[in-house]
């Protein structure tokens, strides 16, 4: 296959700046492809070229095949989806196949396959890798049930096949408890889903969740790039993540790093991709999912291994083998990375869209930000909230998270709220520190409340700065009156008024 | 001119009140003594709302937005609401808290795209109840009745975009 020349990115903001990036180191020409929303965008502007996607003023989707598709043939272009929109989509990839446009990514194959909870599951058991144990199928049968319980172990859980946010789930502890909690979670699923049939899984205590990078090839050749760590988690989404995990021991991490690269192999797969697993308590490790794309917190394998990964993405789309050989992939430090989201942590995380006014990044050693705002961007409604994540890299976990603390304090993004007095709040945060958190750790862990209160704080420095900025804003507002000719008293003499009153006061 | 002021400020809505007196003694140069604890402060903008504040030496980088007497304080991952208020100002303050009497005007705390719109003109409607769902980046808010009433006006229909502080309902 003949080298790729130019890349469209189906993606936005700072997914597409971070492909082009390599792009421009590597040669590549880009294109960018944008929504009306998006016209003012850093993507758009970063690219070599740009087209616009919209119909209409209020068409802001990115999911246009048609377009995309259209657009890449006359640009000469290959595609690389970023993650999120195409990155996951196998009919996308499949008619890209068919039409001739090379797709920086897996196969729609090995997308499909990795889609489907069952499939992916299958293929895993084939290849060896640890999967939750349990059953996928209902089980009807009460007495079956309890074998099947005995046989994975308690404390299990029980799910209703149907299920949905927790309804027909219930976690059972013992055998005692059995066959109460069957009926019960049956009956619930039952009345909720119209059916009750139900399923065994083994219950993981304290569990992380543990991904591993990897990297194939057409060739047959397969790596890993370590693990990450990523159980902090709100709502199920991740927010800091940090590579290698502080909790799995290196002969836990020596047996995942086996069997994923051993699953990837097995299966042909090739390009970038994630193997998720949960670990337990007891270092116990079960396979999630596979995720098939660049994921947003690759930045921080690439920090602790020298390995750009969309490089890596293009060469195989072109057929070539991997850079790389396992042995020459050396781990140097720790990295963590925190996703900035356009939200307000103060008001339970609610969404903080509009114009940023400032917007200084750190500098300085042992940081990475990838974004894709600036000062006078407007970030819109539509989409993720996510508008930049901030990386720190250092010789040992400490380091690292001395560095995050200082970079988190130069990063200055004014005119909307961003999470960053949140992850601030983490950094600071006993468990944290301590390497010893999982995916519980916002709920149970982490003060919510503490992001409103201040006991114990001295406020001085608070109230000091508003009552300056009142005074200020008084004055401001007194010298705009007396150039506006207003009816009544002016607020410049209230203001000479009021001081005259404070100085009698004073 | 020297500027003296005195303001009596709250955080974060609580019981204490602290008195303020505040003397600008040259161009971003201030004596501010709270509860009559003085301190020197040199106060400089450093763009938007970000300052700068070196208080008895220790230099401090803030954030600061202001929404009229209240202002929202942001410091090294502590975040403030300031309520400051000058004498008079204070003694409206508490000639008026008698608590959600009247006619609420509902405004959007965020912008966003108006999804739903739960009920009706001359509805009845519970305190906490659903008027309208307000979705922004993907996530959808409920925006409540203030309180127990009857929806006076709606201002907004399902698929228009607000902004920060539109006008959203009446609740009287």
């Amino acid at each position: 296959m003949p080298d790729i020349k130019k890349i469209l990115v189906a993606n936005r903001g700072e997914i597409a700046i971070r492909v082009f990036r390599t792009c421009r180191r590597l040669g590549i020409k880009t294109v960018a492809i944008y929504t009306h929303a998006d016209r003012t965008a850093p993507h758009v502007r970063y690219a070599d070229e740009a087209y616009c996607i919209s119909e209409a003023d209020n068409d802001t989707s990115y999911l246009k095949a048609d377009k995309i598709i259209e657009i890449a043939k006359k640009a000469g272009a290959a595609i690389h989806p970023g993650y999120g929109f195409y990155s996951e989509n196998p009919t996308f990839v499949q008619r890209l196949e068919e039409e001739g446009v090379v797709f920086i990514g897996p196969s729609a194959e090995h997308i499909k396959l990795m889609g489907s909870k069952t499939g992916a599951r299958n293929a895993m058991v084939e290849a060896g890798v640890p999967v939750v144990p349990g059953t996928k199928n209902a089980i009807r049968d009460i007495e079956e049930a309890k074998k099947t319980a005995r046989e994975v172990g308690y404390p299990i859980m029980l799910k209703a096949v149907h299920g949905g946010g927790g309804k027909g789930m219930r976690l059972v502890q013992g055998e005692e408890d059995f066959e109460s909690s069957f009926r019960m979670a049956s009956s619930e699923a039952e009345n909720a889903f119209g059916n009750g049939d139900m399923y065994i899984e083994k219950f993981i205590i304290g569990p992380h969740h543990v991904e591993i990078q990897i990297l194939g090839d057409k060739h047959g050749n397969a790596l890993h790039l370590f693990e990450r760590e990523c159980s902090i988690q709100r709502r199920h989404q991740k927010v800091i993540e940090e590579a290698p995990s502080p909790f799995i021991n290196d002969e836990t991490r020596a047996k995942m790093y086996d069997v994923a690269v051993k699953a990837v192999k097995a299966i042909g797969y090739y390009s970038a991709g994630t193997l998720e697993f949960i670990v337990g308590e007891n270092q116990d490790f079960y396979f999630l999912e596979m995720n098939t794309r660049l994921q947003v917190e690759h930045p921080i394998s690439e920090l602790i291994t020298g390995v750009d990964i969309v490089t890596e993405m293009i060469k195989v789309a072109e057929g070539k083998p991997l850079t790389y050989k396992q042995e020459e992939i050396v781990r140097t430090g720790h990295a963590i990375e925190c996703r900035i989201y356009a939200e307000d942590p103060s008001n339970n995380f609610a969404p903080s869209p509009g114009l940023i006014t400032v917007y200084e990044t750190p500098g300085g050693p042992n940081v990475r930000v990838e974004s894709g705002a600036f000062a006078g961007y407007e970030v819109p409604l539509y989409y993720d909230p996510m508008i930049a994540k901030v990386c720190s890299v250092g010789k040992t976990r400490e380091s690292a998270i001395i560095a995050m603390k200082r970079i988190l304090t130069e990063y200055k993004v004014c005119g909307i709220k961003t999470s960053i007095p949140f992850h601030q709040r983490v950094l600071k945060n006993e468990t944290f520190l301590a390497g010893n958190y999982d995916t519980s750790f916002i709920d149970t862990k982490f003060d919510m409340e503490d992001l409103q209160r201040k006991e114990g704080k001295d406020p001085s420095v608070a109230l000091i700065a508003a009552a300056i900025k009142q005074l200020l804003s008084e004055k401001i507002s007194a010298q705009r009156s007396v150039t506006r000719r207003d009816v009544g008293e002016s607020n410049w003499k209230r203001f000479g008024r009021l001081t005259s009153l404070g100085n009698r006061l004073g | 001119m020297i500027t003296k002021r005195q303001y009596f400020a709250t955080v974060d809505k609580g019981e204490q009140e602290y008195t303020i007196d505040i003397v600008e003694e040259t161009s971003n140069v201030f004596t501010v003594s709270i509860d009559g604890k003085e301190s020197t402060v040199d106060f400089a903008r450093m763009g938007d709302n970000l300052y700068s504040i070196i208080i008895d030496g220790r230099s401090y980088d803030i954030d600061v937005t202001e929404k009229g007497d209240n202002f929202s304080v942001l410091m090294g991952g502590d975040h403030f609401d300031v309520e400051v208020l000058d004498e008079m100002k204070r003694l409206m303050k508490l000639r008026t808290s008698a608590g959600l009497e009247g006619r609420q005007v509902i405004e959007a705390q965020m912008p966003g795209m108006i999804w739903k719109v739960l009920v009706e003109p001359e509805q009845e409607v519970k305190a906490g109840q659903p008027l309208m769902i307000l979705v922004a980046m993907k996530m959808e808010n409920e925006i409540k009745a203030p309180k127990d009433g009857v929806v006076q006006e709606l201002f907004v229909k399902p698929d228009q975009t607000v902004a920060a502080g539109d006008k959203l309902a009446v609740v009287e």
